[in-house]
C-alpha cells in the first residue's frame, strides 16, 4: 500500500472522553455476557435470561438512560456482528427488544425525578425492560416475519418468563450496585 | 425493593391473567383433524364434538374416536397394532398413521403457534 499512496493520510487523533472510555468498557462487558449466553441452550425457543439486561440496568442506575442507550445499542451491534447474525430476523428482534426496553426505561428513571417516592428500583426496571423487550419483539416478530394471530397464544407463557428472569436479574443488578457504591465511596 | 417496584410487580401480576384469558395457553389445542385413507382425505373432521369415526381402509375399518379436543385409534384390523398404541393425538402437526390399513390421522394446526415443531433454530 505504501507504494500506491505516496503521501499518507493525515495523523487521525480521536478525541475521547472519560464517558467515551466508560462506555467502551461496559459495551464490552455487556458484549461478553450476550455472547456466553447465546451458547446456553434454552428450554423454550424465545426463552432466554437476558443476563445482558444486568448490566443495562446497573449502568442505567449509576450512569444514566443515555450511557445505558449507548451500552445497549453496541451491545446488539457487536454481538451480533460476533455472532454472525448481523442483518439476519435475529438482529432485528434483538435490536427491536433492545430499543423497546430503553423507551420504556426513559419515562421510567425519569419518574425518579418527579416522584421519587414511586421510583422503581432496580427489581422494578428490570421487570419493566424485559417486558417492553419481549412486547416490541412480539411486535416486529407479529409485523414482518409471522403474521399470524396464533403468534399471540406465546405471549402469556413468555411474559410469565420474563417476570421471573426481569426480577432474577434485577435482583442481581440490585446487589451489584450496592458493591459499587460500597466500593467507591 | 421500593414503592415502585411494588408497583411494577403489581402491574405485571394484574396483566399476566388477563393475557393469559385474552391469549391462551400456546399450542393448546389443534382444532381439526384429517383422516386419509391412502393417498386421498377421507373427512376433515372438528375435535371439538366427541365421535367414532368408522374409517374403511385396505384391511378393514379403522375405528377412531375424538374426545375432548384429541384423537386416536381405537381399534384397527392391523397386526401390529402400532396406531392403537400411539395414543391420544392433539397438537398441530400431531400425526398418527395405520401404516397396514393405510388410514392416517394428522391434527392441523392453527398456523404459528399452533403448529407443533420439534425444534426450532433461530
Amino acid at each position: 500500500m505504501r507504494g500506491v499512496n505516496p503521501k499518507p493520510a493525515a495523523h487521525v487523533v480521536l478525541l475521547t472522553t472519560r464517558t467515551d472510555h466508560r462506555i467502551a468498557w461496559l459495551a464490552a462487558l455487556a458484549i461478553t455476557i450476550h455472547i456466553m449466553e447465546s451458547a446456553l441452550p434454552s428450554p423454550l425457543p424465545g426463552v432466554k435470561p437476558g443476563l445482558a439486561n444486568v448490566v443495562t440496568i446497573v449502568v442505567l442506575c449509576r450512569y444514566g438512560w443515555a450511557t445505558a442507550a449507548w451500552v445497549n445499542g453496541l451491545r446488539v451491534l457487536a454481538g451480533s456482528l460476533l455472532l454472525g447474525t448481523f442483518l439476519s430476523p435475529t438482529f432485528v428482534l434483538s435490536l427491536s427488544g433492545a430499543f423497546c426496553a430503553l423507551l420504556v426505561l426513559g419515562p421510567a428513571a425519569w419518574v425518579a425525578r418527579w416522584a421519587p417516592r414511586w421510583a422503581p428500583g432496580p427489581i422494578g426496571l428490570s421487570v419493566l425492560a424485559a417486558w417492553a423487550h419481549m412486547v416490541g419483539q412480539f411486535w416486529v416478530a407479529y409485523a414482518l416475519f409471522v403474521p399470524h394471530e396464533g403468534l399471540f397464544h406465546l405471549l402469556p407463557i413468555l411474559l410469565t418468563v420474563s417476570l421471573v428472569f426481569g426480577v432474577a436479574s434485577g435482583a442481581v443488578a440490585d446487589v451489584v450496585i450496592k458493591r459499587l457504591e460500597a466500593a467507591s465511596v | 425493593m421500593t414503592r415502585g417496584d411494588y408497583a411494577v410487580l403489581g402491574l405485571c401480576a394484574l396483566a399476566l391473567p388477563a393475557l393469559f384469558v385474552r391469549y391462551g395457553l400456546p399450542g393448546s389445542s389443534g382444532t381439526q383433524a384429517r383422516i386419509t385413507v391412502g393417498n386421498s382425505i377421507y373427512a376433515q373432521v372438528p375435535l371439538s364434538r366427541a365421535q367414532v369415526y368408522r374409517v374403511p381402509g385396505v384391511l378393514g375399518i379403522s375405528e377412531i374416536e375424538v374426545r375432548a379436543g384429541q384423537i386416536r385409534f381405537t381399534h384397527s384390523p392391523c397386526q401390529g397394532q402400532q396406531c392403537v398404541r400411539s395414543g391420544w393425538a392433539k397438537r398441530g402437526g400431531e400425526f398418527i398413521a395405520c401404516v397396514p390399513n393405510r388410514v392416517s390421522v394428522s391434527v392441523l394446526g392453527q398456523g404459528a403457534g399452533g403448529d407443533y415443531y420439534d425444534s426450532i433454530n433461530f
